[in-house]
């Protein structure tokens, strides 16, 4: 029952990701990512919960603060200077939308179908950890779809955010044991990282007039 | 094994320094910045080289509870860093109070630039004295962080660009490095136990070998395109010349000198402890870096600005030090740490040589522009052409030295292609770097060049040419006694190597 809800909630991750990833409005973007971060609190406690692993509460606060609570608010704070539509992706909406559900699907499956050759322990390729540790790779592979396609300064900043869930899922699959301190320096970082991105993004808007980053070598001359 | 607070100090020394440094530029103090900066990075300098001694008496430090560990390498590191920012900062003063005065920038981001300098030589130090395969991600992104605001220094679009393609770049590299390093971490735990062991590098190193061989190629796969990028390398080294090229010119000699060694440094303690165990390894480290060179190399033949020409031998020459690293032979690594020692000191000699030119002509640094200064600026020109002579790898200085141990090295784990690949970049380097140097000081400039501001070009003030003298005097001192590294370079290799081996 209880591995029922953690692929459950492993798939809705995965769902929200095309979501985030392909929605044209950078604010209902944001609120999906919001989604996105809150599912994967969910999976922690609720890996937290299944496993006795009590460091994994410390993990589900620290995610909450950063991931959930203090992230969306830079993103949707650097959304109150620039204008909320995105700039038009590398790739029109209709094929993205057919390319990501296949990379999802196909990657999934065959993470899935592969996990003993990504999975360093016996007990990684069980239920649920080799559902959730498929889950972590292809939620990986979204952010760096994203980060090629997307042009859109938030929308690069997203993908590396995806990234960085993928990586926290990955942690949470294979390195639960992982001390607590080393959690919150991997979760600052992550922090700062956003931060620093969307400071540099908003004097680019504030000087090109654009949030697109792929003319930015274009347009300075 | 010593317990030490040493190795804590000297990270949190600068980041304390730091923190001041800004708190001051709010205050009328602001004008104390450099020398305040300068006191800090020079006591962080004498607890470094107490440190350093110690180890190469044999000593080993640790701090924390094995959180912060210095051998060998992280001891030669810690001199290089730390002696590297004292003349870094000697040559930002003179230049940041011409970019003053030329109006580029102002007083308050002035009081930003020497303390992010701090901070960069705090977080510098605590990567190259982290134990921790994690922390030691978490360090080398605080390394990019703390320079990104640096790289975007002058706010003008081309910084801007450079900055946010610099971040970026970088942390989804080093992102890749952490997937990897988790792979590692997740794989060491059922033979470490306790989650603390599997973390600390010094212990990964010695069950390298029961890992199972698919997920530790993953993982050294993932960690080395990480840390490459990081480093520069060629197809990672996007960020690198648009970074080089915008940065205040100090900072671009920081960068080729310090930075991209993050990433040598972090290969060489992750990615080298499966070296002995997979030859594949070894042959995809010396093919990935082997194009890097070429390719480097070729494109800084084609530049017309400065900056970028010395960036793209930088992506050259640091595939060098990949390439020794990743041998795994004593030779190798040798010869590798030598390259990467000598780099940092040719290439921060000749960003310095060029930010003097810039300083002389008023921001000149299209060779196009520029001809005929030897004369006017002989400490310079001096200065230039022994970088540009010791990063070709001609005797008697130092790049002709660590070439030749790499080349050594390669013979000897019978690479012969890689080998003469290397030796054909090292002639094309002789001819960019040299033809270079001709044009920019000795040939006579189709317009007279002349600084913007009335007056005639002449040789750089004292504290602009001293950092340039120091260096050119190091370079060629290192390539007629190359011994006098042997004991910190030897301690450093052995660090590695006894880790495998199973011992600290």
């Amino acid at each position: 029952m209880s591995n029922h809800i953690l692929v459950t909630l492993t798939l809705a991750i995965l769902i929200t990701s095309i979501f985030t990833v392909e929605l044209r409005n950078l604010r209902t973007t944001v609120y999906f990512y919001w989604l996105h971060s809150a599912l994967l609190l969910s999976i922690i406690t609720a890996y937290a919960t299944v496993m006795h692993n009590p460091t994994l509460y410390i993990w589900s606060v620290s995610v909450l603060v950063t991931k959930v609570i203090i992230i969306p608010t830079l993103m949707l704070t650097f959304l109150r200077r620039v204008p909320t539509y995105e700039f038009r992706p590398i790739i029109g909406f209709g094929a993205s939308l057919v390319v990501i559900v296949s990379i999802e699907i196909v990657f999934y499956k065959l993470f899935h179908a592969y996990a003993y050759l990504l999975a360093p322990t016996a007990q990684a390729q069980q239920e649920p950890t080799r559902s959730l540790l498929a889950g972590a790779f292809t939620v990986f592979l979204l952010g760096i779809y994203a980060l090629l396609t997307r042009r859109d300064a938030l929308k690069t900043v997203v993908g590396l955010a995806l990234m960085e869930n993928g990586v926290h899922l990955v942690l949470l699959a294979l390195a639960s044991q992982l001390p607590e301190t080393t959690m919150i320096g991997i979760l600052t970082d992550v922090v700062v990282v956003v931060g620093l991105l969307l400071y540099i993004s908003t004097q680019v808007y504030e000087i090109f007039g654009v949030t697109d980053t792929a003319r930015l070598s274009e347009l300075r001359h | 094994m010593v317990e030490s607070s040493l190795p804590l100090v000297v990270i949190l020394l600068p980041i304390a320094g730091s923190l001041l440094v800004f708190g001051l530029s709010f205050t009328g103090l602001k004008s104390w910045r450099e020398g305040l900066s300068l006191l800090f990075a020079v006591v962080t300098f004498g607890f470094s080289f107490q440190i350093a001694s110690q180890v190469w008496h044999g000593a080993r430090l640790s701090s924390l509870n094995m959180a912060l560990y210095v051998g060998g390498l992280s001891a030669l590191m810690l001199v290089l860093v730390d002696g590297m920012v004292i003349l870094i900062l000697i040559q930002s003063i003179r230049y940041m109070r011409k970019e003053l005065a030329r109006g580029v920038t102002s007083e308050a981001r002035l009081g930003m630039y020497y303390a992010l300098v701090l901070l960069f030589t705090g977080t510098m130090n605590w990567t190259v004295t982290t134990n921790n395969m994690v922390m030691l991600y978490v360090a080398v992104e605080g390394t990019t962080l703390a320079t990104a605001l640096l790289v975007a220094f002058y706010r003008s679009k081309a910084s801007l660009e450079a900055g946010y393609k610099y971040v970026l770049l970088v942390v989804v590299g080093i992102t890749f490095a952490l997937f990897g390093i988790v792979l590692i971490y997740a794989a060491a735990v059922p033979h470490l136990g306790s989650g603390r062991e599997a973390l600390m590098l010094t212990e990964v190193g010695r069950i390298a070998n029961v890992i199972p061989k698919n997920i530790a190629l993953l993982a050294v796969a993932f960690m080395t395109c990480g840390f490459a990028t990081k480093a520069g390398l060629v197809p990672f080294h996007a960020w690198l010349p648009d970074a080089h090229a915008e940065a205040p010119t100090p900072i671009s000699a920081l960068l080729s000198g310090l930075i991209i060694k993050v990433g040598a440094y972090a290969l060489a303690r992750t990615v080298t402890i499966f070296a002995p165990h997979y030859h594949a390894v070894v042959v995809f480290i010396a093919i990935l870096t082997s194009a890097s060179m070429v390719i480097g190399i070729v494109m800084a033949l084609v530049q017309d600005d400065l900056k970028r020409l010395l960036a793209y031998s930088s992506v050259s020459q640091i595939s060098y030090v990949f390439e020794g690293l990743g041998l795994g032979t004593y030779l190798g690594i040798y010869g590798g740490l030598f390259h990467l020692v000598n780099h940092t000191l040719i290439k921060a000699l000749l960003f310095m040589s060029v930010g003097a030119v810039m300083y002389a002509t008023g921001g000149k640094r299209k060779i196009s522009e520029l001809g005929g200064l030897a004369g006017k600026m002989p400490i310079t020109a001096v200065g230039f052409f022994v970088g540009a002579l010791a990063i070709g790898g001609l005797p008697p200085f130092n790049g002709f030295m660590s070439k030749f141990t790499l080349f050594l090295a390669m013979g000897e784990a019978h690479l012969y292609w890689a080998m003469a690949i290397g030796i054909f970049t090292g002639l094309l380097t002789i001819a960019c770097l040299v033809w270079a140097a001709y044009r920019v000081f000795w040939r006579q400039p189709a317009v007279e060049v002349s600084a913007d501001n009335p007056g005639e070009v002449r040789e750089v003030p004292f504290l602009m040419w001293f950092s340039i003298a120091v260096l050119a005097i190091l370079c060629i001192v290192i390539g007629i006694y190359p011994q006098i590294l042997y004991r910190p370079l030897d301690a450093a290799t052995n660090a590695i190597l006894r880790i495998w081996a199973g011992g600290y």
